[in-house]
């Protein structure tokens, strides 16, 4: 992930109860996010390293595991169309 | 570790070679109704205003949508009009449905016999043969949900691709998506039935009701009630050897009540309203996944 990396306008969001619920505007695709992948979405646009560095902090996992499995994620969201490159 | 979360609804949109899917100038330009006639037709407070009709759809319209025929001042009006021979080609016998949304406003919905385009509080249906009166009135029919989607967010509410059955004075939702088993449960119930297809839901701060619409499955609506009955129950449907009912977590219990919301997509800014609504009712309905089999014996697990 590079830090141009956004959130889709198309899409409507709403985090409850730390879990977002995706709705994908156009596909009427509904998703929802677990504890960290709603981190993530939070946080996507801060850039990799911030995103990686907040979930170190606050969750159990080593700094590289943490960015093989964010790289993973957030790739998922791009084929999705819920992210897009800047 | 981010194994980020399910996906629980979603569509493909596919375009066959033989497809006429027309652009916003097809629909913007000026055509005449079929008729001189109009009707309305109003659920729940819902109301649309068909215009362009022949003496022989209005007595159609009569005999099908009898309960919901309104003089209340309509929230939004449609032209109805003559279009192509056909739009979208048949796939295996299925009848498809695509939406787009046009630049600069207004969305178009086409099937297989008909194409319709709104903007705003109007819009213009284009039907394929309108000497077939059952046709036609099935495009009808797919316009009202289509708009009707809409006007129940605006309104604070949403449609639940749902049955909606009455017991003890309180309505109680099984939905899930077509062949989860709407039609089975309404069957099996021995109940009044709101629809065994869809239900208007209305909130009003808190608190929220079930009507009842003229959309059904197999099982017409037994009740016609105009006035809505509180929301007791909502029910996930999963066909099961075992009975079962389980009370969701408020995330997925939104993402499931949303992903059965028909016509989700066009704007944004709705969705986003109809997740607020979506997220009070889950805080004042008890939503569960219930498992059944061809029985009645689920209704025991419900309180």
């Amino acid at each position: 992930m590079d830090a141009a990396c956004r959130r889709n306008p198309d899409i409507a969001w709403r985090t409850v109860e730390g879990h977002c619920i995706l709705i994908h505007n156009t596909l009427g695709e509904v998703m929802v996010l677990n504890e960290i992948g709603t981190y993530v979405w939070e946080h996507v646009e801060e850039g990799m390293d911030a995103v990686v560095d907040g979930i170190v902090e606050n969750y159990e996992v080593e700094p590289e595991t943490a960015r093989i499995d964010v790289q993973q994620f957030i790739d998922d969201l791009m084929k999705s169309d819920l992210l897009q490159r800047g | 570790m981010v194994s980020g979360g399910a996906i629980l609804s979603g569509m493909t949109i596919s375009t066959e070679a033989n497809d006429f899917f027309p652009d916003k100038t097809y629909f913007e330009r000026t055509v005449s109704g079929l008729g001189g006639e109009s009707a309305t037709i109003g659920l729940a407070g819902l109301t649309i205003r068909f215009t362009g009709l022949t003496a022989d759809l209005i007595t159609r319209i009569d005999s099908v949508y009898a309960p919901f025929l309104t003089l209340e001042q309509p929230q939004h009006s449609a032209l109805v009009c003559e279009g192509s021979g056909q739009y979208l080609t048949l796939d295996s016998g299925m009848i498809r449905l695509r939406e787009r949304m046009f630049d600069g406003g207004g969305m178009s919905l086409v099937s297989n016999d008909f194409a319709a385009y709104r903007n705003g509080g109007s819009g213009k249906l284009f039907v394929s043969n309108p000497a077939d009166l059952v046709q036609t009135t099935r495009a009808l029919e797919n316009y009202m949900r289509w708009v009707m989607a809409e006007l129940a967010v605006d309104q604070g509410g949403f449609i639940l691709h749902s049955a909606g059955l009455v017991r003890d004075g309180n309505a109680y939702l099984f939905f899930g998506p077509s062949g989860a088993g709407k039609s089975t449960v309404a069957g099996l119930s021995n109940l009044p039935v709101l629809s065994d297809d869809l239900v208007v839901v209305k909130g009003d701060g808190s608190t929220f009701s079930a009507h009842t619409t003229p959309f059904h499955g197999v099982y017409p609506q037994l009740y016609k009630h105009k006035t809505g009955y509180p929301v007791g129950g909502a029910f996930y449907l999963h066909k099961s050897d075992r009975v079962n009912a389980a009370l969701v977590p408020m995330p997925e219990a939104i993402g499931l009540i949303v992903s059965m919301c028909p016509f989700l997509t066009g704007s944004p800014r709705r969705l986003h309203k109809l997740l607020a609504i979506a997220e009070r009712f889950c805080e004042s309905v008890p939503v569960s996944r219930l498992y059944f089999r061809k029985d009645a014996s689920f209704w025991e697990r419900i309180q």
